[in-house]
């Protein structure tokens, strides 16, 4: 579903992202776990197509994202940790524009509508302007619109940022159901204990580069994600 | 404490003026926009030579010096608070770093002070174009004084008394937005207001002067009698250490005032939404519309909940319906007097004449820049724009279709109805309007391509980019400078070519050549900001 081969991304003399390879495949949830400035961001907003990139390759659906970005905009979806949406909207205004860009009929989008802002519990406020939600209200109605799409796959960053326990354990489970119906999810987080019960996969990045990847059992084994990513962590501080 | 605020608001300022280029992290063009403001506020100061001059002859013969300051320094007062009270409202209660100022251990007063400084810095620029010239027409007509080092420092106390009647508007404003159920809709209509009584006094006021003028003895008498304490103050100007010293205190004052009662209310304005009540969703039948559709009616949307985007880059459609429709109802009226006016001119003028309509309707449509504070609006939500599966170029179509469709229909029957009430032939109007058409697109190109060159995306209040901003002004003066090179053009061809037929072929090459990059290399210019 995705494939990233040798991303390289520099801020002017920095390298954000080195050399950064991992292939992620439909069915799968992949953690991303990296200190704060690793490289997470970035690496996820390359391929949301909102970042350019130096040197490497990004596939979507084995399409570069480089080549032809629409039709891989077209399959993925982005959520990032603050999403800043648009203000001078109503929710349902919010929702039927992004319906429009992603050419969702009418009668589908009302369905899609109904059932997810029924389920966030945000239906009562979709007349309401986006400005006057609270920060987890505006995350929920960018998860609405990211699932009205029913994208392929899905990057997420650092996604239970500010939402209820109850969205969150909502939004756990349409994460899963996503993969069950051949989607990926690719999403980047700092609670590990999540990433442990939630993930297939999981990949751990330090200063841009990958440090480990793979399966949870081969990475987290007995003693847990938590363990190994921070003894990890020191052994990397050490060097 | 006070210095790292007032440090933040000077870098957000600076940051205004010079905006960087998000890939190099460079300032760019900063000498040339120094320059072109320069120029402007010089170019604005001279129209008031004239009237310092109409005074200083009226008064100075007759000793009354200082009432030459009084007028004066009330229509410096005046200038300023309107060039500053549209932007006061935002500048003092809508900045998106509010929460986070006030859950710092910094009183309301102190973060308030701070924005005062902003609002008084564009008012005291206003202020100096007006009561600058005074000083210097005074210095002409009268000497050099002793005194002219405190006429200097008056400019400051004139600027503090401004920025309280600037404030308190603002405050006023802030009352009433705080308790409106549409806010929006609540600021543009207040604003209107305000606007309408500035254009109510500022219609009557060359009748105005002249009054003045004519009776200024009798007004030196009248202040002297029964103002005392406003002749005091006047005469701070000419050389009364008693009357700067209350000048001074006055002001510091009514400011120290002003302060107290806008930091006891800062809460309430900044914070509540009295008038904003839950509205139920009702589900409608929905439609699907296309992407070009979407993209149009986003930037509808935007345009129209966006107070400061209207009034600023809105108002001069409103004006020129206005206008139009004041034509049409006194059009014999206006036809009779045009004639008159123009049968005075010099022959050499004759055969431009039929540029004029043309030029008015460029003049007031270049003020509509919709297009080029657009990318900035964008701000922190671009990511949004960025990974949806659309083209730059679907984007730039939707924001220049905004543009367009707002401004056409205001500038053609503008450009048409002058060409009428002047007398022209249909070959002539239709050459008006076409020109009339070719500034327009002329102005979304320029706005779009601005925008994206000197892009202000971290802004921390929405009417910085709209109003302050970089890309705004250069487009304002790059349109009033093309039709007036145009003009100077065509009246040197005079002779020997008539070219007023095909002064549209300029703009319109323009705009052809600012879409072609816009449409090439700006499309990745765009991904990449």
């Amino acid at each position: 579903m995705l494939n990233i081969s040798h991303l390289t991304k520099i801020y002017g003399s920095k390298k954000a992202v080195d050399d950064l390879s991992l292939r992620i495949r439909p069915g799968v949830i992949y953690g991303f776990i990296g200190h704060n400035g690793a490289g997470k961001t970035t690496t996820l907003k390359s391929c949301a197509g909102i970042l350019n990139f130096e040197n490497g390759e990004i596939e979507i659906a084995g399409v570069s994202i480089k080549k032809d970005p629409i039709f891989c905009k077209s399959q993925t979806a982005f959520l990032p940790d603050n999403p800043d949406i648009y203000g001078f909207m109503t929710g349902i205004q919010f929702l039927n524009f992004i319906s429009d860009i992603y050419g969702i009929d009418a009668s589908t989008r009302q369905k899609r509508i109904d059932k997810y802002s029924e389920m966030f519990e945000l239906r009562d406020s979709l007349a309401q302007s986006v400005s006057s939600y609270s920060h987890g209200m505006k995350q929920k109605l960018a998860i609405i619109s990211v699932l009205i799409r029913e994208p392929k796959l899905v990057m997420m960053d650092e996604p239970f940022v500010g939402l209820d326990p109850i969205a969150s354990h909502l939004l756990k489970g349409l994460m899963r159901e996503i993969c069950d119906k051949g989607g990926a999810i690719f999403f980047s987080t700092h609670v590990l204990e999540v990433a442990q019960k939630l993930c297939d996969e999981v990949a751990i990045i330090r200063q841009g580069k990958l440090i480990k990847n793979g399966s949870m059992e081969e990475i987290a084994g007995d003693a847990g994600l938590e363990s190994v990513f921070l003894e990890m962590e020191g052994e990397t501080q050490n060097v | 404490m006070f210095k790292a605020l007032l440090k933040k608001q000077l870098m957000e300022l600076k940051e205004v003026y010079t905006p960087r280029s998000r890939k190099s992290k460079k300032k760019t063009g900063t000498k040339g926009f120094v320059i072109l403001f320069a120029v402007l506020t010089v170019s604005i100061s001279f129209s008031f030579v004239g009237m310092s001059f109409l005074f200083a002859d009226a008064f100075l013969p007759l000793e009354l010096d200082w009432v030459y300051f009084m007028m004066m320094a009330a229509i410096a007062l005046v200038v300023s608070v309107v060039g500053s009270v549209f932007s006061a409202y935002s500048i003092l209660y809508s900045a998106k770093d509010n929460e986070f100022l006030m859950a710092m251990p910094i009183p309301p007063a102190t973060i308030l002070s701070v924005r005062l400084i902003a609002v008084f810095l564009s008012g005291f620029l206003f202020e100096c174009m007006a009561l600058v010239p005074a000083i210097v027409v005074y210095a002409i007509r009268a000497g050099v004084k002793w005194y002219l080092l405190l006429q200097v420092v008056d400019l400051l106390w004139i600027g503090l008394l401004a920025l309280v009647l600037t404030s308190l508007l603002g405050f006023l404003v802030g009352l009433v937005v705080v308790r409106a159920r549409h806010k929006s809709l609540t600021t543009i209509l207040v604003s209107l207001i305000l606007l309408a009584l500035y254009y109510f006094i500022y219609f009557r006021l060359n009748s105005f002067l002249q009054a003045i003028a004519t009776n200024a003895a009798f007004i030196g008498e009248s202040v002297s009698g029964k103002a005392k304490p406003v002749m005091w103050v006047s005469q701070a100007f000419t050389g009364n250490l008693w009357g700067f010293l209350l000048l001074a205190g006055t002001s510091v004052i009514l400011m120290a005032l002003t302060v107290l009662l806008l930091s006891r209310h800062f809460g309430k304005i900044a914070f509540t939404n009295k008038g904003v009540k839950k509205v139920a969703y009702v589900e409608r039948p929905m439609k699907q519309k296309g992407v070009a559709a979407a993209l149009l009616r986003r930037e509808f949307v935007r345009f129209f909940q966006t107070p400061a985007y209207v009034l600023n880059c809105g108002l001069g459609i409103l004006l020129s319906l206005a206008l139009c429709v004041y034509a049409l109802i006194r059009f014999d009226f206006l036809k009779t007097g045009l004639a008159t006016l123009l049968g005075s001119l010099p022959p050499e003028f004759k055969n431009l004449l039929a540029f004029v309509p043309a030029v008015a309707a460029g003049f007031m449509g270049s003020m509509n820049v919709i297009t080029a504070p657009s990318i900035s609006l964008e701000g922190n939500s671009l990511w949004l724009l960025k990974c949806m599966p659309i083209t730059s170029k679907q984007i730039f179509n939707a924001k220049q279709g905004l543009h367009l469709i707002l401004n056409l229909p205001a500038v053609i029957p503008c450009c048409a109805i002058i060409s009428a009430l002047m007398g022209l032939n249909m070959w002539e109007g239709v050459v008006n309007v076409i020109y009339g058409v070719s500034l327009v697109a002329y102005t979304s190109a320029m706005g779009l391509y601005m925008g994206l060159k000197k892009p202000l995306l971290d802004w921390t209040n929405e009417a910085v980019p709209i109003k302050q901003s970089a890309s705004v002004a250069i487009t304002m003066f790059s349109a009033w400078a093309l039709v007036l090179a145009e003009s100077v053009g065509a009246y040197f061809l005079r002779n020997s070519f008539n070219a007023v037929p095909f002064l549209f072929v300029l703009p319109l090459a323009l705009c052809a050549l600012l879409n072609r990059h816009l449409y090439t290399r700006g499309e990745k210019e765009f991904m990449d900001l």
